[in-house]
């Protein structure tokens, strides 16, 4: 699979966009932001079930759906203000999801406050925002790190997970040592730009 | 990362990615798909026009719906204050999306002819030096031949304002100066097409907005 930016370089695609982002998904944020008719729908279908495990290890299996589904309606209702030069659409996405998990979790607090005598041996969700931005970076990693391209992917699993270098990576796999220089590159590029921008 | 055997191999900041996939876990995340029926029910809610229903929509026989012609339907109301009462302040920064004044839960809950198990809930979001109601009400549609009303009512019962007819999108301008303390009950009635701009008496929804 090609990409613009990592056959051409950085330099080739415009400075306000997030160069790291692979081309469809691109796309999709053009879309989402011009208010395309399918535009929510396509990104619900890639992000949906990113923003629901979220959603879902956030405030838990029964409250998740609510969550996923405010989600992604108030995400189109604010799609203005979604800004492609601060950062991905997922991370955006993610960003609402946070302040909706918090949201969910001080309104069970609140309620949990105001009628004891029903829900008194219910506990008290200690879910707190650092554990919440945590789960964020995590997922946000995990979904960037699925989107690489397979072999690339299979490069940066060596590299974190054994700790392997370059030589002994290009050994256990016979590829060429720049071809593995080159895909660990711009898959951890791709990889940080997530992380820096999910500050939403 | 330190100590990594290949970091000679990286920058710092690709070292610092590395670790961040290490120490995260993140080939250990199992991704959830959310359930059926998801993405009808976020078209539902967003599609312009929805609000109106041809049939009737899980609601009780006609019959019932007409026996109460006041608002002062008090069951629950002594409650809602009570649990407001014990619930300090709470003032939520949202970044852009505006901010948190206050927050209502809605339920069908103890009103009559209202249908069964109706939820839904209600924000006062300041936003760019205005306060406006969003309000979710579920899967709730109004009667053929009759239209949804959202009101802000006191809790004393003894005064309310018409915030409109329901709107798709949820939001609704509230007037500048309302004192919220005030008016703090959201309410959804049922309203026919006779002219008389009162409320009907026929909640289906209702909520104490807490701050």
């Amino acid at each position: 699979m090609q990409f613009a930016s990592e056959t051409s370089g950085a330099r080739e695609v415009p400075s306000a966009m997030n160069v790291n982002a692979p081309i469809e998904a691109l796309d999709l944020e053009h879309a989402f932001l011009a208010g395309m008719p399918d535009a929510l729908k396509r990104v619900y279908d890639r992000y949906g079930a990113l923003v629901h495990t979220f959603a879902s290890r956030g405030v838990g299996h029964d409250h998740a759906s609510d969550v996923t589904q405010e989600v992604f309606i108030a995400a189109w209702r604010h799609r203005e203000r979604f800004d492609p030069a601060r950062g991905s659409l997922a991370g955006w996405l993610i960003g609402i999801a946070r302040n909706k998990v918090l949201e969910s979790l001080r309104r069970r607090r609140v309620r949990l406050i105001g009628d004891r005598s029903d829900h008194g041996d219910e506990p008290v969700d200690t879910a707190s925002p650092d554990v919440i931005d945590v789960l964020a970076d995590r997922l946000l990693l995990a979904d960037a790190l699925e989107q690489l391209p397979e072999r690339t992917r299979q490069l940066i699993t060596l590299a974190f997970d054994e700790q392997l270098s370059h030589t002994e990576i290009a050994e256990q796999t016979g590829l060429p040592l720049g071809t593995v220089k080159s895909d660990i590159r711009r898959g951890l590029r791709r990889l940080k730009g997530v992380l820096e921008h999910n500050d939403e | 990362m330190s100590d990594a055997p290949n970091r000679d191999d990286y920058e710092d900041d690709e070292l610092a990615t590395l670790a961040s996939l290490r120490e995260l876990g993140v080939n250990d995340i199992t991704f959830t798909q959310p359930p059926p029926g998801m993405w009808a029910a976020i078209d539902r809610e967003l599609t312009p026009g929805t609000l109106v229903a041809e049939q009737p929509v899980d609601v009780a026989p006609p019959a019932r719906r007409r026996r109460r012609r006041s608002i002062f339907i008090a069951s629950g109301l002594v409650a809602a204050a009570v649990v407001a009462a014990a619930v300090t302040a709470v003032v939520i920064s949202r970044d852009d999306m505006g901010t948190v004044l206050a927050s209502a839960e809605l339920s069908s809950d103890g009103l009559e002819g209202a249908p069964a198990q109706a939820r839904g809930s209600a924000e006062v979001i300041s936003h760019d030096g205005r306060d406006e109601l969003r309000l979710d009400i579920g899967n709730l549609r109004p009667w053929s031949g009759e239209y949804l009303e959202v009101w802000l009512i006191r809790p004393d019962l003894d005064g309310l304002v018409s915030l409109g007819i329901a709107r798709p999108d949820g939001t609704y301008q509230l007037p500048a100066g309302l004192a919220l303390n005030e008016y703090s009950i959201v309410d959804v009635s049922t309203e026919t097409y006779d002219g008389d701009p009162a409320h009907s008496g026929h909640s289906l929804l209702r909520g104490q907005l807490m701050t």
